[in-house]
């Protein structure tokens, strides 16, 4: 193996080494899981966001809907009973229906103001036309609904979806093109179920109130949910129902999450049943494309994972994210068999996609830093090397330049040490000893007669120790007529000495009878 | 190998600076957002929703936009919001980046300088291919674009045939006759005495046959195919010999019960059974419904014929060229690219089109245009939307649009006229009834109506 390839090798191991340092510390701080913590933390947190306020603001709805159904009921009764109409005859008296349903306007439209929902709407159990043919499902009321998304502020348009037409025109309401005068209440929960439970249970108000994901209209447009409350008269008479609705418009500009990274993120609020969540009964927010895609294809179940879970669909459509039970309904509700959940989901190929770019990204750095090292080894190990190589190849043509320097202190030595011995032994050849040192050279190196004394011992072969005891000085003083030696001939080892005094082991005799070496 | 690497690493650099060229000065990492106020509510509100939702899924993530819909609202309360925004008084909201506006609106806010000239955002190419009509109504007389047409409309008749055939059965009358405002009076009366006879105990009950939706506008086209001016000078022309006759296509008719006097959209007479017919703008066309309601709830189906915009006898054929377009408002350079995106995504044929056969709009591109009067009504969303698209598209060619004067204080001299019309038929209809009892039709008419057009021509209204 040659020095380059040796050197090169080096090189590459070192960078090697590093990179794979950096890759090993990344996989231990879980850096290269590639923002699924990230993921999760971010799920969390919105889903925690949307779950408080949801929990608050709803339960708020409903507090605020049993305080309106009874004032409502109380103000109906006494507009009746200021007909002298009993409550329990609301049906066979038509003719009043309007003018009660007016006079309930501002109370209806104050409570709509005050919780922020989408519409409000309250329904009699009667009928302006007793003898058609529908009238067994067709109920008097009216349905008011605020223009969506809306801005701030008071005085939002409204729109008037169910009512007498005198109303609206006598109060200002759009009517909008589905418009009907009555309400169709044939198979509608949100209408039947209250209604059914108050007669066969009689549970007070608070524990009757019951949220669907209907509107109040069924060709109702956009996606709702309503929370209903029966009206009850003082003599526990049923007289009809009222509600509020919450449009998807609604919940989506209260409640979509912060986009950010996640653009396809989406929040839900759906039925949890044991199926999952069930996504045909399910307000959304967030991106539409990515909701669109959960509404239509049937129920998310949900499978666990690590941190965040997977939801599954029937055509194998998978979302992450996490959900929380919403608790609408006290303990002892009515219905409090319906469960509700709230989820934050983000699409599973859009977080794969997401974790595999950041991976890439981080797998080409460290490419990159491969790649670089690569390139730094190559001209180092060149660069360095050439010098050396260059001199090599000088040495063995023979052509040594003087002045030719590698500037690396050991190889310039080196280079200097074979330049001189190729010079001496190239001399000695006239001289008759190859490289050697000659009595005048060695008197004019200006030692001490105790260094050359030194020098001929050291030159017979003896070590330190043989030195100082021939001499019979001490070792360390002998040490120090070396160091003092080797400083003058410019040398740093015995062998250079010898080198330079031209002595091989055959030849220490011959040195140690040399003049002015003692023997 | 120095010069190698050296030229490797300017490669390197080369290739990075040239991949980013090309862009725009958007960042799909960093998406701008844009939030849109518009007038398109209930059936065209899901239009509209589907075009920005498939818009931000496609170029808007492409290109790193999203748009929001802020707030929705018939176009006098989104005037009255713009307004109340651009004044910048406290508790107001915060002006949105795109809005649909009309001429009337829009030049309030441009004189605030708060609108996008539009001819930056788009070149001379581009707005070549809009029809020049529309685009000229965008300029507001002046040479700067503030509105881009988006979907435009026009006056038309709306006749509920159900009862319309009863009638014509019983009475003679005939659509054709409703060609003509004269014709329309005719068939009024005929509706009234005949209504009225049908409850032979109760006299003067007869009902209402016709309302026209924005009696200003019906003024000024009325003016106009008559070859005359309504508005000159930023004033109304009442003293001009015409305004008799647009006086007595409504006055009489309204005191003696044949045309209705109401101050809110046409659509609610007519799904109510309150009226048989109505002009009214060609926009409207989803908020008609199949069904009329009566006051005792019973139910009838309701077939609607959409038919042009009459015309005075002897006067030329012109409706109103109406429906607003998409201003934008001044913010930063990459919000403003933004919504230039937007507006010519949305108004490429094929949205334009899929917007327009579902709302019954019309679209703004000559491409566009051409290829709805190729196909006719194929493709619309219902038979209403594809009756109004045909008789619009017949309306194209045989009709000229006007486009009203635009000027501060217009919106402000429509809204009194007809105030102050309907108010002034309430109070002559409230007194004919009163006199009814004692005097004849035509003799409490005239007893009424004494002096009322010169008081009402010279400003003062009876109250």
């Amino acid at each position: 193996m040659t020095m380059r390839f040796r050197l090169f090798v080096f090189l590459i191991a070192l960078v090697v080494l590093m990179v794979s340092g950096v890759v090993i510390t990344l996989l231990i701080s879980g850096s290269l899981t590639g923002g699924r913590g990230e993921a999760e933390e971010y799920v969390r947190k919105e889903l925690n966001r949307v779950s408080d306020d949801l929990d608050a603001r709803y339960g708020d709805i409903t507090v605020q809907l049993v305080r309106l159904s009874e004032s409502l009921s109380m103000s109906i009764e006494t507009r009746l009973w200021d007909k002298e109409i009993p409550a329990a005859e609301l049906q066979e008296h038509p003719e009043v229906l309007e003018e009660v349903i007016e006079g309930e306007l501002d109370r209806l439209l104050l409570a709509l103001d005050k919780t922020g929902c989408s519409g409000v709407f309250m329904i009699l159990d009667a009928t302006v036309g007793p003898e058609l043919v529908d009238a067994g499902h067709s109920r008097a009321g009216i349905s008011v609904r605020i223009t969506e998304p809306k801005l701030s502020g008071p005085d939002m348009a409204r729109r008037y979806v169910r009512g007498f037409p005198g109303i609206a025109y006598r109060s200002g309401f759009s009517m909008l093109s589905n418009w009907d005068m009555e309400f169709d209440v044939e198979d509608r929960a949100f209408y039947r179920l209250p209604l059914e439970k108050y007669s066969e249970i009689g549970l007070p108000l608070s524990r009757l109130y019951y949220w669907g994901f209907e509107s109040v209209i069924s060709d109702g447009g956009d996606s709702m949910i309503l929370c209903c409350v029966p009206l009850i008269g003082s003599g526990g008479e049923v007289l009809g129902v009222c509600g509020f609705e919450i449009s998807a418009v609604n919940f989506m500009s209260d409640y979509s999450p912060a986009a950010g990274e996640y653009r396809h993120a989406f929040g839900m609020l759906s039925h949890l049943t044991d199926n999952g969540l069930d996504t045909g009964h399910a307000l959304f927010s967030g991106n539409q494309s990515a909701s669109c895609a959960a509404r239509d294809n049937g129920p998310l179940l949900c499978d666990g994972g690590n941190g965040t879970n997977i939801y599954r669909q029937q055509d194998g459509m998978a979302f992450v994210g996490l959900h929380e039970e919403v608790k609408l309904y006290p303990a002892d509700s009515a219905f409090a068999d319906q469960r509700f959940a709230v989820a934050l989901l983000i699409p599973k190929g859009d977080l794969d996609a997401l974790v595999l770019q950041r991976n890439v990204r981080l797998m080409m750095i460290c490419a990159m830093l491969l790649f670089v090292g690569l390139g730094v080894s190559v001209f180092i190990s060149r660069r360095y090397l050439n010098p050396i190589m260059s001199a090599f190849d000088d040495i063995y043509s023979d052509c040594i330049d003087a002045d030719a320097k590698t500037n690396i202190r050991e190889i310039d030595r080196l280079i200097e040490l074979i330049r001189v011995t190729k010079e001496n032994t190239a001399q000695s050849g006239h001289n008759g000893r190859a490289g050697a040192l000659t009595a005048e050279g060695f008197d004019a190196l200006n030692l001490s007669p105790r260094e050359k004394e030194v020098a001929a011992l050291l030159l017979r072969g003896m070590t330190m120790r043989q030195v100082s005891a021939d001499l019979g000085i001490s070792e360390s003083t002998v040490h120090g007529y070396c160091r003092t030696l080797y400083k003058r001939l410019g040398i740093n080892s015995r062998t250079e000495l010898f080198i330079r005094f031209g002595v091989t082991s055959s030849d220490n005799t011959h040195m140690a009878a040399k003049p002015g070496l003692k023997s | 190998m120095k010069s190698k690497i050296s030229r490797l690493i300017l490669a390197g650099l080369l290739a990075a600076m040239l991949a980013g060229c090309g862009k725009g000065p958007l960042d799909p990492k960093n998406p701008v957002k844009l939030t849109l106020w518009h007038t398109y509510d209930q059936q065209m509100k899901a239009s509209m929703d589907d075009l920005i939702d498939e818009f931000n899924g496609t170029i808007g993530e492409q290109e790193g936009i999203i748009i929001e819909t802020g707030f929705v609202a018939v176009a006098s309360d989104l005037h009255e919001k713009l307004l109340t925004a651009a004044s910048g008084a406290p508790g107001s909201p915060k002006l949105p980046d795109i809005a649909v506006v009309y001429p009337r609106a829009a030049v309030t806010l441009a004189e605030k300088g708060l609108l996008l000239d539009l001819g930056e955002q788009f070149s001379e190419m581009e707005l070549s291919g809009y029809v020049p009509a529309f685009l000229e109504e965008g300029k507001m007389g002046g040479d700067t674009l503030y509105i881009l047409p988006i979907a435009k409309s026009t006056d038309v008749l709306y006749v509920n045939t159900t009862i319309f055939d009863r009638l014509s059965k019983d009475m003679g009358v005939t659509l054709s006759q409703l060609a003509t405002f004269e014709g329309i009076l005719d068939a009024a009366e005929k509706y009234y005495t005949w209504t009225d006879a049908k409850t032979p105990d109760i006299p003067n009950d007869g009902k209402a046959f016709f309302y026209p939706d924005e009696p200003f506008n019906n003024a000024m086209i009325g003016f106009r195919q008559l070859e005359d001016d309504f508005v000159t000078d930023q004033a109304l022309n009442l003293s001009s010999p015409f305004f008799q006759k647009i006086w007595d296509s409504y006055y009489p008719g309204a005191v003696k019960g044949y045309i209705a006097i109401f101050d809110k959209y046409a659509n609610y007479l007519i799904q109510t059974g309150e009226i048989v017919c109505a002009t009214s703008s060609s926009a409207g066309v989803t908020f008609y419904s199949d069904t009329v309601t009566y006051a005792d709830n019973t139910k009838e189906e309701a077939v609607l014929a959409v038919l042009p915009y009459p015309v005075f006898e002897g006067g030329e054929k012109i409706a109103m060229q109406r429906g607003g377009g998409m201003c934008v408002f001044k913010s930063d350079a990459k919000k403003e690219y933004a919504a230039g995106v937007f507006l010519k995504w949305l108004t490429e044929p094929e949205q334009n089109l899929r917007f327009t056969s579902r709302t019954g709009y019309m679209p703004v591109t000559g491409a566009a245009l051409e290829d709805l009067m190729a196909r006719e009504t194929a493709g619309a969303a219902s038979d209403n939307i594809g009756k109004l698209l045909k008789t619009v598209i017949d309306m194209q060619r045989d009709y000229t649009l006007y486009v009203p004067p635009v000027f501060d204080g217009f919106e402000e001299l429509q809204k009194r006229y007809k105030e102050d019309l309907l108010r002034t038929a309430g109070d002559s209809r409230r007194e004919y009834l009163e006199l009814l009892g004692a005097a004849d039709p035509d003799a409490a008419y005239k007893a009424v109506s004494r002096g009322v057009l010169e008081r009402f021509i010279s400003g003062d209204k009876i109250r």
